[in-house]
């Protein structure tokens, strides 16, 4: 016999109560002086015995009542050789439930949360009297609703009921440990788990280590997929900046894909693209699109204010409406600074170092206002300006930095900055690896080529573009970058992160022959851009290819926009923004779709003002409004992760392979759940010593009663 | 009055009393002419008999009638009309301390003994009085004069149970000390040796006197009502004795039923009046009540 609740059994000590009580008693004497003692001494003797008898008898079921009372609720079961437990009918359940986008998918009638729910309200109908569940929700997180096993089955019947879908993905083993252990803590692992999930591989990729788990626990799993089945389905799955910035009042462009998750090709797929919510201003059709495919195809759209833009990418409804829109938040810019810190500038402007990426930023006459602005100043001027008022700065052929202004660009790039690195001549390499340290994406190791033999040279990659900077030449329509000659540069060796605010390095751009040609790296908020070689044409002829033009506006959108990552977040995520001082402790409203608004105040975080919300369950637009004069507001968008779109089911064999008597249950309104609960390894015994305990009650009471009549 | 006269006398009681008065049931020898007749014969105020004259007999007793018309020889006999000597034997052993309610069982008694004593004294009877626990503590030698009766109530209101009792033998040391019948009146819990109680009742029916034994108990003896764990505390120096009172109740009413019983089958045996006297109940009731049904009953 084993015990659920084994610590219930530490109740028995309460027999210790009526013992105490009855010499209590004993203890509490009236004293009384008394005539007739003759009358008094006589039937003393002749009922002492009696008297004895029967207050030891009652001492004893007294007694006895507490240990049954306490081995009941410690819960006992008996298990059988086969490992199962076999006895009385109260069970200890835990229903988990998916509520994973990919749970909303529909044959038209109801989704599969929907029959979730009713399969999930079927085993409470099924369970025997007596029974307790816990209910808990999951996608790729575990949320207990009913954290401890509930005897008041209608209460977790209305949680159940009350329960709705989040745009999260799936992963079963955050629920299948939360489940367990709470089987562990309140059944000693002897209950029984269902996990109601619509079963697609992709919620089970931890399928290993959660087999480890259910061997150790000993609890049976039944996991019940409610169906319908694979249904058609199409998905944005990407939605992306084409254009490098998103200046205001001029037309942005927008990459989108869109995935056939379904089983059959898909023929003239309509994308459309609207900016805040106005109807859509750009589509595209996909003639087809075979199954398990994607294609990208680019719209436009035009933000006409500066300011924060909610772009929605949308394909015409269909069986799963999780994934058929997408929408990010772009914020338009009036103007984009950029300072160009020239290492040597040159007798004339054209001889200085920042000639040509100035030109290439701002391509039009010096007396046509153009949204770049970009500023040339010295390395020597460079301690009186305020980096904080440029979106970026470039340093050109810098031969090398103090201490001050290392610190400066630290704290500029880490609020949100960018900052571009190019080597020359006067660049000490040994000295930027020391001064930059881990803010450079990659050390500048030793100088290849010679800039003035022009005999040797790199060329740059000329295929596989996958980098959003560098992905327009993935079209040979745009021009290609190979035809470069690079003479001479520095080494880039990328350089591993070390701290939880630096990003890995990724290569942007490489020669030909494989050595990284731009590396960038993340840094606090802001970006990091490296080049192995210069921005002029003292080391190459990039400048004098009409690639070079777009490739540094892209370079400085990489730089603009990372501020404005943190505008999208996946479902799930936490927003962080920077706040203003004067934002602290005001009130933050938040705002998605029809649901009422959510409050919370500008807290601090590691000593900086900052907005935190991280309710983003849903997809979509959250509007946050901060209660100063007049109002701040801003938006962020939480997108879905496209992997919960993959519907492709794990097979039944493979999800029998979770534990022992794993049972696969496709529920349909004919199944009977009363089935899933036979076996009955969660059969308990404790009824039987509640049925004891209460005839030694009565027992007692009736001898209580009896004794007590007077004799 | 004197404040314990106001204390042992009830006006109320009194009043109730001298309506009913307490009559000898049977013939008593007194000294002086009252309401009861004499068992001597001689000089008489009520004609009794005729005996035939022996001689030595007073001649003036001849009835001179019955000798000019039959030539015999006949001596008249009167009954004397005389007064009653009531002993009142009281108990004064510790037992009778006990009391529930406001008075405890000899408080009760002793006003009973004071209203008795009045009501024979009120009537022209002698009276005596005895108070007793294992022997007599304080005596009162009979009296037919009202003005001891303050020497009664004295004795009475001074004395304080602190023995044990011994009724039998002071109902024998009273039968060998009464010389002429009377009325002997016992008022006692009765908590002694019934055996030995019963002889001593016994020895002074013998001697021709009449017993009237009231047997005094508290309303708690009788229903013993008592709850919880109690330790008594024996009176009379019993060992003391703990128990659970209401476990106990039933047999210990029947116990005392037991007892009553048999003392009152005992007292009815010997032609004793028995009256049993509840403390709970006002004394005046008791009294009227016994002296109603004495009336009544002829006793």
């Amino acid at each position: 016999m084993t015990f659920l609740n084994p610590w219930l059994l530490a109740g028995m000590a309460a027999i210790g109560a009526p013992i105490l009580i009855h010499m209590l008693m004993k203890m509490r004497v009236k004293r009384m002086k008394w005539a007739a003692m003759r009358f008094l001494q006589v039937v003393t003797q002749r009922n002492e015995r009696r008297l004895r008898v029967e207050d030891w008898l009652l001492l004893a079921l007294r007694c006895l009542l507490l240990i049954l009372l306490a081995i009941a609720l410690a819960r006992p079961a008996f298990r059988s050789a086969g490992g199962m437990m076999v006895g009385g009918g109260a069970r200890t359940v835990v229903i988990a439930l998916d509520n994973s986008y990919s749970m909303g998918l529909t044959d038209g009638g109801a989704s599969r949360f929907d029959n979730g729910r009713k399969a999930a309200e079927e085993i409470l109908d099924a369970l025997p009297t007596g029974s307790q569940a816990a209910f808990l929700l999951f996608s790729d997180v575990a949320r207990p609703v009913v954290a401890e096993p509930a005897v008041d089955l209608n209460l977790v019947k209305k949680m159940i009921g009350d329960s709705a879908l989040t745009d999260r993905g799936s992963n079963v083993h955050p629920a299948l440990s939360a489940a367990l252990d709470i089987l562990k803590r309140h059944a000693s692992g002897q209950g029984q788990v269902f996990l109601i999930t619509d079963g697609q591989a992709t919620g089970w990729k931890e399928l290993g280590a959660m087999r480890g788990e259910a061997a150790q626990s000993g609890s049976r799993i039944t996991i019940v997929e409610p169906g319908p089945g694979e249904q058609p389905d199409l998905g944005v799955s990407a939605l992306e900046m084409g254009s490098a910035m998103a200046p205001a009042g001029s037309a942005a462009r927008f990459s989108v894909e869109a995935t056939n998750y379904g089983k059959a090709e898909a023929r003239n797929v309509t994308i459309s693209l609207s900016i805040d919510g106005e109807p859509p201003g750009d589509q595209a059709v996909i003639e087809s699109l075979p199954a398990g495919e994607s294609r990208r195809v680019s719209l436009f759209g035009r933000l006409k204010t500066a300011g924060f833009h909610a772009v929605t990418a949308q394909l015409p409804p269909d069986h799963l409406a999780a994934d058929d829109r997408r929408t990010m938040i772009v914020r338009a810019m009036d103007e984009v600074r950029v300072l160009l810190v020239a290492g040597d500038m040159g007798a004339t402007p054209r001889e200085g170092d920042a000639f040509f990426l100035r030109r290439a930023l701002a391509p039009v006459a010096d007396d046509e206002n153009f949204f770049i602005k970009p500023r040339v100043v010295s390395v020597a001027d460079l301690g009186g300006i305020k980096l904080a008022d440029y979106h970026a700065v470039a340093l050109l052929d810098v031969p090398q930095l103090d201490q001050q202004r290392v610190a400066e660009l630290d704290k500029y790039v880490r609020d949100g900055g960018g900052l571009m690195i190019f080597p020359g001549d006067k660049t000490d390499p040994a000295s930027f690896d020391q001064a930059l340290g881990g803010m450079l994406p990659a050390t500048m190791g030793a100088p290849w080529g010679d800039s003035a033999g022009k005999g040797k040279f790199r060329t740059l990659q000329a295929a596989d573009y996958t980098h959003p900077v560098v992905s327009i030449w993935q079209d040979p329509a745009s021009g290609t970058l190979s035809t470069a000659r690079f003479y001479k540069g520095i080494t880039l060796q990328p350089l591993p992160a070390s701290g939880p605010d630096e990003g890995q390095p990724v290569t942007i751009l490489k020669y030909q022959d494989g050595a990284p040609a731009i590396v960038e790296r993340t840094w606090g908020r802001g970006r990091v851009i490296e080049f192995s070689s210069t921005a002029n044409a003292a080391w190459n002829d990039l400048p004098a290819h009409p690639a070079f033009v777009p490739l540094m506006q892209r370079v400085l959108g990489r730089l603009v926009t990372r501020r404005d990552d943190a505008l999208n977040i996946p479902v799930g995520g936490v927003f962080t923004w920077p706040a203003q001082p004067d934002w602290l402790y005001k009130e933050m409203t938040v705002k998605h779709g029809a649901a009422a608004p959510e409050s919370s105040k500008v807290v601090l975080v590691n000593g900086a003002p900052e907005l935190q919300y991280g309710d983003t369950d849903l997809s979509g637009v959250y509007d946050v409004s901060i209660d100063t004069q007049p109002p701040v507001k801003l938006s962020f968008a939480a997108q879905s992760d496209p992997e919960e779109s993959k519907l492709d089911p794990i097979s039944d064999a493979d999800l029998k392979t979770l534990a022992q008597g794993t049972q696969v249950i496709h529920w349909g309104p004919e199944t009977s759940m009363r089935q899933a609960l036979g076996g009955g390894n969660s059969r308990e015994f404790w009824s039987v010593f509640a049925a004891l305990a209460l005839a030694v009650a009565c027992c007692e009471m009736f001898l209580a009663g009896r004794f007590s009549a007077s004799k | 009055m004197a404040s314990y006269e106001n204390r042992l006398l009830d006006p109320v009681v009194i009043q109730r009393a001298e309506m009913l008065g307490l009559n000898a049931r049977q013939i008593v020898e007194g000294y002086m002419a009252g309401a009861h007749k004499s068992p001597l014969r001689g000089m008489a105020i009520e004609f009794a008999q005729h005996r035939e004259y022996s001689p030595g007999d007073d001649l003036r007793h001849l009835d001179y009638k019955v000798l000019g018309r039959t030539d015999r020889y006949y001596i008249k006999q009167y009954e004397q009309e005389t007064n009653f000597v009531a002993h009142i034997l009281l108990d004064g052993s510790e037992s009778m301390q006990y009391g529930s309610g406001k008075l405890t069982k000899f408080e009760y008694a002793r006003q009973m003994a004071a209203t008795l004593a009045y009501l024979i004294l009120l009537q022209r009877d002698a009276v005596a009085l005895s108070v007793f626990d294992s022997a007599a503590r304080e005596r009162q030698p009979r009296t037919d004069s009202m003005g001891k009766l303050h020497d009664i109530l004295m004795k009475l209101s001074a004395f304080d149970p602190t023995e044990q009792t011994d009724v039998g033998r002071m109902l024998h040391d009273l039968a060998v000390e009464m010389k002429k019948k009377g009325i002997v009146i016992l008022i006692s819990d009765l908590f002694d040796d019934e055996e030995k109680m019963l002889q001593g009742i016994q020895h002074l029916l013998f001697g021709g006197h009449e017993v009237l034994v009231f047997h005094v108990m508290d309303h708690a003896e009788i229903e013993f009502p008592f709850t919880g764990s109690v330790e008594f505390i024996g009176l009379e120096r019993e060992a003391r004795l703990t128990t659970q009172p209401q476990a106990l109740r039933k047999s210990y009413c029947a116990e005392v039923k037991a007892f009553r019983d048999r003392v009152r089958l005992a007292c009815e045996r010997n032609r004793c009046h028995y009256v049993f006297v509840d403390t709970s109940q006002p004394w005046s009731e008791v009294l009227s009540g016994y002296l109603a049904s004495r009336q009544h009953t002829g006793y």
